[in-house]
């Protein structure tokens, strides 16, 4: 276990002159740390000028710039899809095709009939009246 | 820019025209900062050679940071000394001389034998560096940053990122802890 000092002012007087040779006999940069540290100045100074340029996105052809346009992958498989359905219908079950135009007609002849009625309903309560 | 001009300009100034692509601003803030910073690192590593090496990175941070530099916000001075700092501790740390938690202790231990019989035969200088190699981490960068490179609290609280009233702390710590170290070398030379 060390003793406990008390800082008299002399000591603090004996400390303070020997900080101040210490000051006094600080080292000097030497030649040699001068001349890496003017060295290593130039060179990052000179790297300050230089711009990286972005990288460019590739050029596209023509054709990839439409297939890009239409919507690409999706829209393609889209359209693909359509067609083979229409092919389908067209050669495979072409009854249902035109049995749906036939109900179509039905379904609209028997609307004009109740509206047939109907106005004539409406007239023939006028005429009583 | 002239090097004799660079006296009226301040350090932040010449960071901005090193940035601009003048060079005598580099010659100036290299004579103006480096030999602090080369005083400083030497105290705490206790090597020249290190000491150059440490000094030379941090200046090499300096030019790096100088495009992006904000005058008025840090003192260069100050960064620098930081900077010097937290290199230093590194290199201390690799060297494993300093044990963890020595700041912890109340009281640090007396040199070694083999320290006190090398301190014989030196000057006052040397027996002041070995009592501040002696010191506790902290407290020796502290009293170093205060008694020899002449910093302000405020200052030092900044170089070392700690409170001002930690500061004080440290170097009255420091001071004291010094002072027996050299009185109990003063009794080895006497006896």
């Amino acid at each position: 276990m060390t003793k406990k000092l008390n800082m008299t002012p002399e000591i603090d007087a004996e400390l303070e002159a020997l900080f101040a040779q210490a000051r006094d006999e600080a080292p000097v940069p030497s030649p040699d740390l001068l001349a890496r540290m003017a060295q290593d100045a130039t060179q990052t100074q000179a790297s300050f000028g230089r711009v990286v340029e972005a990288p460019r996105a590739p050029r596209m052809s023509w054709w990839a710039q439409l297939f890009d346009d239409i919507g690409g992958l999706p829209a393609m498989g889209g359209l693909v899809a359509s067609a083979c359905v229409g092919i389908y219908l067209g050669f495979v079950n072409p009854d249902f095709a035109t049995g749906l135009s036939g109900a179509e007609t039905e379904v609209t002849a028997e609307a004009a009939g109740v509206m047939s009625h109907a106005l004539l309903g409406d007239l023939s309560w006028i005429e009583e009246g | 820019m002239a090097l004799d001009q660079s006296d009226q300009l301040d350090d932040d100034a010449l960071i901005v025209l090193f940035a601009n692509g003048d060079s005598a601003a580099a010659e100036a803030l290299t004579l103006r900062l480096s030999p602090q910073a080369l005083s400083f690192a030497r105290r705490l590593l206790g090597d020249l050679a290190e000491a150059e090496d440490v000094v030379q990175d941090a200046m090499l941070r300096l030019w790096r940071v100088a495009p992006d530099w904000r005058p008025g916000e840090a003192k260069p001075a100050t960064w620098l000394y930081r900077v010097v700092n937290n290199l230093c501790i590194d290199r201390l740390r690799k060297r494993q001389r300093v044990n963890v938690g020595l700041d912890d202790m109340a009281e640090p231990a007396d040199p070694t034998p083999s320290v006190e019989a090398r301190l014989i035969q030196t000057d006052r200088i040397t027996a002041l560096d070995a009592a501040l190699a002696a010191l506790p981490e902290r407290q020796r960068q502290a009293v170093i940053l205060r008694h020899i490179e002449g910093q302000s609290n405020p200052e030092i609280a900044l170089i070392m990122d700690i409170s001002v009233e930690a500061v004080e702390s440290l170097t009255a710590r420091g001071k004291r802890t010094l002072a027996k170290l050299l009185a109990s070398q003063k009794e080895e030379l006497s006896s």
